[in-house]
Formats: C-alpha cells, structure tokens, sequence
C-alpha cells in the first residue's frame, strides 16, 4: 500500500511540474513560490483527474496504470521544459522584506489545525454517512470493477446510491489506492493534498497582495478558520475539496481582472472543470464563474476582444469535460427506487415563502454563530465587506464574489425546499455546504477593501 | 510586493507598532484573549446557556456524539487559553532575555494580535475538543485507533451485520437486499458488505406477477440469495434464503 501511495505522489508531483513547466515565466513573474507549489499540488490532482474521467466517460476500464502513465508523461515534459519549469524557481519575481514577523500564536493555530488534518486523514476511516454509502462504495467499485459502465451502475437492479454524483474525487480516491487495494489512508491522499494546496494558495495570495497588518489578518482568517482543516473528516472531504477550487478559481479570476492573461484564464477553466466534476455545489459556482467572467468580458473596455477570446476557450473546454459526463449520465437507466432531488423545485415559490426568513437565519446563524467551524473569519469579512463596499474599487471585485453568492443562493433555495419535502430532518446536512464558499468569500472581501485602500493611498500621494 | 502595496504598508506603521512595541502588543493580545477563553470557559460550563447557545443554530446535530465533537467544549477552551498564557509568557520571557538582539522589520498592532490570538484560540479549542472526545471514547489518541474499532462505534447494528454475513457467504455472491428502515440503511448496508453485490429485492416479497419478472430479472443476472435485513432485531437481523426457494 505505502509503494502505490508513493507512486500516486510521485505521479502526482510529476504532472504538477509540467502543469508549470508549460507556463512561462513571464506570465507567473508577479506570482509567489507558495502559489507555484499550489499550482504544482493542485494541477496533479485535477489534471489527471479529469483526464481519467474522459476516458472512462469513453469507455476505457479504470486503471490506476492511467495515472502513473500521466506521471511519467508529465516527468518527460518536465525535462524537456527543465529551463522553463527551473525559471520559475531561481528567479525572484516578488520581494518581501517588508514581511511582519508572523504572531507565535498564529504558527501554533497553524500547526495544531495542520497536524490534526493529517493525523484525521492517515488514521482515521471516513464515518459520515455519505463517505461510507456513497463516495466510499464508488472507490471500491471502482478498484474492483474498474468502469463506469458496469453494470454496478448502469444496471437499474444494482443498488448504487446516486450513481448521478460526478465522479472525479471517488477516481482520485481510487488512483492513489493503486493496485494494492482500498485503504483508507490512500484514498485521503488527495484530500490532504488539496488541504495543503489551499495552505500554498492563502499563503502566496498573502505574500503578493497583502502586506503589512492585513497580511497578518488575513493569514489569520484563512490558515486558522476550522471548517477548512477539520471538515475532509468530520463531515466529508466533497464540500471542503470544493471549497479549495472555488479559492482556486476566485483566485485566479481576481488575477485575470487585473490582467487578462492566458494562463489565469486557464487555471480557472481547470479549477471550474475540477469543481463541476466533484458535485452539485460546484457545478452552481462553476456555472457562477462562467456567467461572471462573461460579463466581465463584455462590460470592459480596450481588452474586451482578448477577453471574450478568453471566455469563449473556458466555455469550449467545460463543454468538453461536460458533454462526456452528460451523455454517460443519460445512459444510466433510473431505478425504481430512485427519488428526484429537482422534483417540485420549480413549482410553488409562493406557497414557501414563509420558510425563507427560517433558512435564512439559518444562514445567517451558520456564518456568524459558528465559530468552531468559520473561527471569527466571517466576522473580520463582513467588515472588511461593509468598510470596502463604499469604495469604487469594490465593483471591480463584485464579478468574483458573484459565483460565491449563486453558489450560496443555490444551497439556501434547496433548504426552503427540503423545508416542504424532507422536513426539519435534512436540516443537519446544512452545514457542510458552506465550506464550499466561506475561502472565496472571506478571499473577495479582504482583496476589494485592500483594493479600496489601495486607492485611497494612491489619492492621497497624489494630492 | 507592488508599489501600491508598499504604500499601504508603509501607511500601517503607527507608533503603537514600532518594533520596540511589537511583542507587548502581541504579548497582551495573548493575555487578553487567555482572559476571554477563560470567560468562554465559565459561561459554557453553565448547562442552560450552552443550551441556549446552541439552539441558536437551528441545524446544529441533535446527535449526542456529533454534538460532543463539534460544539466547543468548555475544557478545551480552558486548554487552549492556557496554551496563549504560556506563549504569552515565552513571548515576555522572549523580550526579556533577547532584548537586544536584533528586531524584525515589520510589527502588527493590538487588533491585530487579538483577532490572531482569539481565531488562535477557537483553533487549538477545537483540536483539543476532537482528540479529547477520541481519548474519552476510546482511551486512546485517533492514530492508536483501528478503523474496525471505529465502525463497531460508529454503526454498532450495520457494521457488525455487515461481517457476520461476510462470514455467511462468499465475496463474489450477488443477493437481492431487503432492508428494514428505508433507503438510509439500504444504502449504507450495501456498502459495507461490497464486494458482495446487493440488488434491489423490495418487489421480492409481494408475491404478484411483478415479483416473478423481478426474481426472473435477477436470476438472469447471478442473483443466487435473498436477504431480509432488519438492523433492530436482536434475535435474527440477517435472514438469508435461496432465491429458488421462495
């Protein structure tokens, strides 16, 4: 099992370096090392892993052959492109001798939270409902009947909970148990690393747009919020893994409204294309960010050109990683015991509005009264929001926050109409989802009202 | 750093944040927020506000286990403020006898040392909650635990069901599963007993003309047994028979 776990790391280390290696210098120049490390975890997971998906939304059977064949492709590349990939380390594109020295109770919270992420995840098997029934059986189905097409889930006898729910983190699952069969320490492989690819993300975000006090302020939000450490085992790695590629693609689309360059536009289509594939949540973002960027595309002035260019590329390659999985999908006959999440979703809006102020303090309650999952992040958030939302500078985030708020809206509508349906019950299920978009939220806000400092400085330099 | 951000930095160095000031702005903000854990600590060891508290999230578990690992404990916070007293004193300690060793560049201010001390504290409380709910239900730190010993915890009917059936028939055994309780047990069953394959058997046993398609249907595929589950039972919760014997 450790030899089929290393391999899954190396290859994953591999793919990772030919992500960057393909990636020149000068369009990464204002990015931090941190942020290079997280492209290099994040990309060997969602590289591969969408790859994968293709081919077996094609047909081919599941191999975990198909990953470490990527790695040692990606290994290939990364030599071939060594100068390239060598670039991105040697030369220095950020200074940070203005750094604060960071707060000893920081580095301890850090440190507590990192090392019970790890310890819960090499340790301890998945105990919530839906990691056992659902995400669970589909990676042993997986190593053992190898296909998508099985009858494990095209055959409406088999009982296969949700056989709908996309399928990328069960694969990557599944990848890094290899040949050796399931374990659960492997198959949190890839939750960890998508736990510390947010750890490189919020520490590079810090070191290129932050300094000084806020720099510390927002580590703080970010590296000791609970709910992103402690979430992948408490109450399942979906919503958490999600919440990583919403901070991903926020990060990247906030890079892209600076400056519309190929390499953040494509960052986000991989991080949207990882989100969709990982479950509903991240199919609402994905569709979020699409919509935002757009607009975003059509309302700017001298580069609309390149960046409608830009949007019409992102949407070809969803369609891509969409198509494949909505045609498998259709494929997939309905049992008799199947029930319709979307049933009366559209009807009776009048009838329930009489929950909506329910659900939605139980929003409310979640965010601010929370705080052994969010910490007091939300609270620093909505500060940051209120103090920033007065600037002009804010409207230039608003498109990025616009994901985040569907994603939200989405999640709330759900509830008012599980309200009717399933009644106070599901209710428990609510607070998992909102790790998929407190990062990217707590992210716009500290970037507009920085941004409104920012200018305010600039003004009064130059009066 | 971009030009626009060096300004704001150099915007933040207010006098309270000179170097000299930096570690007893830090010190006090560790002092401060060990007070305010303390306070935490006395008001969450009274049971009717802890209730009240709680109830302010409508959606919180009414589970007794998920509500002991999620909600902050009141020892832990206690933990974890005497965790910032004692950085505190390493901080003055720190200050005292390297006073003149060279100081970094850059200082944070109070608000700042408190927001990162307290978001510091609700960290460690909430490490501290998860191992002391391990170490009070197993006797032992997660990683001394084996997953066995979880899931005998964690599903005390359906885990142990899941092995005494292991034991009853083979890997590669295809059955038809009736499961007492709903989906919610149907699906978490036929999990824990892959890789033997569970096919739906509810239209089993109504004995009408649809029965007989679905049994016809399931022999097709290597449907050999049926199995009716009732995770409550304590006399006979697996009944397991041939499907051509009913």
């Amino acid at each position: 099992m450790t030899m089929a776990m290393l391999n899954g790391l190396i290859a994953q280390f591999c793919i990772g370096c030919a992500v960057l290696s393909l990636v020149s210098f000068s369009a990464l120049q204002t990015v931090s090392r941190a942020t290079k490390a997280a492209v290099i975890v994040f990309s060997g997971l969602a590289v591969p892993g969408l790859l994968i998906l293709l081919l077996l939304c094609v047909g081919f059977p599941f191999d975990p052959q198909w990953f470490y064949a990527l790695g040692a492709l990606g290994a290939i590349m990364t030599i071939f492109r060594r100068k390239e990939f060598l670039c991105h380390w040697q030369k220095g594109g950020l200074s940070f001798s203005g750094n604060p020295q960071l707060p000893a109770a920081l580095t301890v919270g850090f440190a507590c939270l990192a090392l019970w992420t790890t310890i819960s995840l090499m340790c301890l098997p998945s105990v919530d409902y839906d990691s056992i029934a659902i995400w669970g059986y589909r990676v042993r189905v997986l190593l053992n009947e190898g296909t998508l097409y099985s009858e494990s889930l095209r055959d409406p006898y088999r009982i296969a909970p949700m056989p709908k729910h996309p399928y990328l983190l069960p694969l990557m699952e599944a990848a890094f148990c290899g040949r050796a069969g399931f374990s659960h320490a492997a198959q949190h492989i890839p939750h960890l690393g998508l736990y510390f690819a947010f750890v490189l993300l919020v520490i590079g975000t810090a070191r290129e747009w932050f300094a000084g006090e806020f720099q510390v302020l927002f580590l703080a939000a970010m590296l000791l919020m609970p709910a992103p450490a402690v979430q992948w085992w408490l109450e399942g790695a979906r919503e958490p893994a999600i919440g990583v590629a919403a901070l991903w693609s926020t990060y990247w689309f906030l890079r892209w409204l600076r400056d519309p360059s190929p390499s953040a536009a494509a960052f986000v289509g991989l991080a949207l294309g990882a989100m969709y594939h990982m479950k509903v949540e991240g199919a609402a973002f994905a569709a979020g960010s699409l919509v935002a960027v757009f607009i975003v595309s059509l309302m700017s002035g001298a580069d609309r050109r390149i960046r409608l260019l830009h949007f019409a590329c992102l949407a070809c390659a969803l369609l891509f990683l969409v198509i494949p999985w909505t045609i498998s999908k259709a494929l997939m006959l309905p049992t008799t015991q199947d029930y319709d999440f979307t049933a009366g979703f559209a009807e009776g809006w009048s009838r329930r509005l009489s929950m909506i102020p329910f659900v939605a303090w139980m929003g409310l309650s979640e965010m601010f009264l929370r705080p052994e999952l969010y910490g007091l992040a939300p609270h620093l958030g909505i500060i940051w929001l209120v103090r920033g939302i007065t600037r002009r500078t804010w409207r230039a985030a608003l498109p990025a926050v616009f994901p985040a708020l569907l994603c939200l809206l989405g999640i709330l509508a759900i509830y008012v109409v599980r309200q009717e349906q399933l009644g106070a019950a599901r209710n428990v299920t609510f607070s998992r989802r909102f790790v998929c978009v407190m990062p990217s939220l707590v992210l716009v806000a500290a970037y507009a009202y920085y941004q409104a400092r920012i200018s305010l400085s600039d003004k009064k330099d130059a009066a | 750093m971009p030009n626009s951000a060096r300004q704001i930095h150099r915007e933040d160095r207010s006098p309270s944040s000179t170097p000299s000031g930096r570690i007893t702005a830090e010190v006090v903000a560790l002092f401060v927020a060990g007070l305010v854990g303390l306070l935490a600590w006395l008001a969450l060891r009274q049971p009717w506000l802890r209730q009240h508290l709680a109830e302010l999230v409508p959606h919180r578990y009414p589970i007794a286990f998920a509500f002991e690992r999620q909600i902050l404990a009141p020892r832990s916070v206690a933990l974890a403020s005497a965790i910032l007293w004692l950085l505190a004193l390493l901080s003055l300690l720190r200050e005292k006898i390297w006073r003149r060793a060279p100081k970094p560049q850059r200082s944070i201010g109070f608000s700042t040392a408190l927001f990162v001390a307290l978001q510091s504290l609700i960290a460690m409380s909430v490490v501290i909650n998860l191992n002391s709910y391990f170490l009070r239900t197993f006797h032992r730190p997660p990683c001394r635990i084996s997953a066995t010993e979880i899931y005998m915890h964690w599903i005390p009917q359906a885990f142990p069901h899941s092995l005494q059936l292991r034991q009853r028939v083979s890997e590669q055994t295809r059955l038809a599963l009736y499961v007492e309780g709903g989906a919610f047990n149907r699906y978490l069953f036929s999990a824990l007993v892959y890789p033997i394959r569970c096919y739906y058997g509810e239209s089993l046993t109504s004995g009408s003309d649809s029965a007989a398609s679905a049994i016809a249907e399931l022999r097709r595929r290597g449907v050999e047994y049926y199995l009716h589950y009732d995770p409550f039972s304590t006399t006979e919760p697996l009944q397991l028979r041939r499907i051509s014997n009913q």
